[in-house]
């Protein structure tokens, strides 16, 4: 349901006809509105001609020859096919892994900066700013934080830490020796407007193994936990950030972040590829990308990162490989160096980031 | 139930999404396989999860985009089989040629709008739709009216053409 102030969405209206949607508002608006009544009419006609034209369909398809399987012939080979069995560490890992592998990585770094273990490198991966909003959009649906509490056993802080205002000093002692600009564009002033920093939290994970494969089996996807791993636990800590932001008073800005990795205790044994494989199926992620990111030899120690046409173009930044993301206005750019991720972002131009970039 | 009705009610889940007997009979193969590679037991309704698993895969097939068209997609055979006496001729045709067009029509839209106008059109709820289309259930109802709407303007085309379709 839909927030609205004059009429409801059509989406909203369409629900209604399937006895999808009713909610007491959206009822007594359509009591009091001839204008909506019309419109569900319209699109009643419209569904009901929809559902003529498809029939047609589906009165060929049960009509259609299916072919009869030589089943006999086909199971003893189909059984000993290997299964497909990722080895994982709990829903919260698991939620924090993709969102490293497939959250827009500005987005990510504006918010909830999360990377897998302690990433030293990047990798590309062709994909798609459809394919990304898709596996967003999967994931938000499918993992809340209640149900990660659901599928397994956590205790740490109720909710991640927030990024929150801080002074250059302590922002030197959480993160220590900060990435220095080479430049400040004009416009900008020579010192940050602001400061922020994210503390690091640390949460003890026990997955519940049989919960976690019901739910996987439940959202119909195939695979599962390792039983090896019930009565495991787990340690994550989350990663320490600091954000700096410099605003002109003609409206140009620059934000650094800079930020640790998240890091990952108890996991021997996790094969890595395969939970990549396992997420990518849960975000509903196209094949090609859970190829490429199963793929990727050294995959604990690696940060997966967006490239492609309308995506993001892999630069150089000093000895390090990054990634340069535009943006409606200005860009963004992110690479990884020496234990940290770094975004370089506002809204300047591609040359101007890559300055205050240069190492 | 045994595997060859499982089977059935999956190659027509397919079949109904994809439009190509080719490509069903992969999909529900490749749903059928993955069943039994679940281990006796681990699966609780075989028929559901197959139903839910071959559209996921209908639909990757769909977004792949590498589609071969092959008209008529349902087969020659339209009247239902087990009617009793010789099928009237010009009733077939009529159907056969509806099919064509409407089939025509959906191959022109794109993968999620003809996946959620199909399992809509198969009763089912719009989380299960969402849970296909990897959407949002609030976002079916907008999908479902913009889809309907194309589908009919693609009909009327396909339906108008000289060449029809």
């Amino acid at each position: 349901m839909s927030w609205w102030l004059t009429h409801p969405p059509e989406g909203d209206l369409r629900a209604v006809l399937d006895d999808e949607l009713g909610s007491a508002r959206l009822q007594r608006h359509l009591a009091s509105c001839p204008t909506c009544r019309a419109r569900l009419t319209v699109l009643a006609e419209t569904a009901q001609e929809t559902q003529l034209l498809l029939s047609a369909v589906q009165g060929a398809v049960a009509k259609s020859p299916v072919p009869t399987i030589p089943w006999e012939e086909i199971l003893p080979v189909k059984t000993t096919m290997p299964r497909l069995r990722p080895v994982a560490v709990g829903a919260a890992v698991l939620a924090l892994f993709t969102a490293t592998l497939l959250v827009d990585p500005m987005r990510a770094a504006a918010s909830n900066w999360l990377s897998i273990f302690r990433t030293q490198k990047i990798a590309y991966v062709e994909t798609s700013p459809k394919a990304i909003a898709n596996a967003i959009e999967g994931l938000e649906q499918k993992l809340s934080p209640e149900l990660v509490r659901k599928l397994a056993q956590v205790s740490g802080p109720e909710e991640l830490p927030k990024m929150e205002t801080t002074t250059p000093a302590a922002a030197a002692e959480l993160m220590g020796p900060l990435l220095q600009p080479a430049i400040i564009p004009g416009g900008l002033p020579a010192e940050p407007t602001r400061w922020g920093a994210r503390r690091p939290a640390t949460y003890t994970l026990r997955p519940d193994v049989d919960a976690i494969n019901n739910w996987l089996y439940d959202q119909g996807i195939m695979a599962s936990l390792d039983p090896k791993l019930k009565g495991q636990t787990f340690q994550v800590v989350t990663p320490t950030m600091v954000a700096r932001q410099w605003r002109g008073a003609d409206g140009r800005s620059l934000m650094i972040v800079q930020a640790t990795s998240l890091q990952v205790s108890g996991t021997g044994g996790v094969n890595l590829s395969e939970l990549a494989g396992l997420m990518g199926q849960l975000a509903g992620a196209p094949a090609s990308v859970i190829d490429q990111i199963r793929q990727i030899p050294d995959l604990a120690n690696t940060l997966p990162l967006p490239v492609g046409p309308e995506m993001g173009e892999k630069v150089a930044i000093g000895q390090a490989q990054g990634v340069y993301y535009p943006k409606e206005q200005g860009g963004a750019l992110v690479w990884q160096q020496g234990g940290f991720t770094y975004y370089v972002g506002g809204n300047l131009t591609r040359a101007e980031l890559l300055a205050v970039a240069a190492r | 139930m045994d595997l060859q009705d499982l089977y059935t009610a999956t190659f027509r889940r397919a079949l109904l999404l994809l439009g190509n007997r080719h490509e069903a009979e992969d999909a529900a193969q490749e749903a059928v396989t993955r069943l039994l590679g679940q281990g006796s037991g681990t699966v609780k309704n075989p028929g559901a999860w197959l139903r839910q698993v071959v559209s996921r895969l209908a639909y990757d097939a769909l977004r792949r985009g590498k589609r071969t068209v092959d008209l008529p997609p349902e087969d020659a055979q339209l009247t239902d089989p087990r009617q009793e006496g010789p099928p009237d001729p010009a009733q077939v045709m009529v159907e056969h040629e509806q099919a064509r067009l409407v089939r025509s029509a959906l191959d022109r839209l794109s993968p999620r709008d003809r996946l959620t106008l199909l399992l809509r059109a198969e009763g089912l709820s719009y989380k299960e739709i969402a849970q296909a289309a990897g959407c949002r259930p609030e976002s079916v109802g907008t999908i479902l009216v913009r889809a309907e709407r194309r589908l009919k303007e693609q009909y009327e085309l396909v339906a108008n053409s000289p060449a029809r379709g």
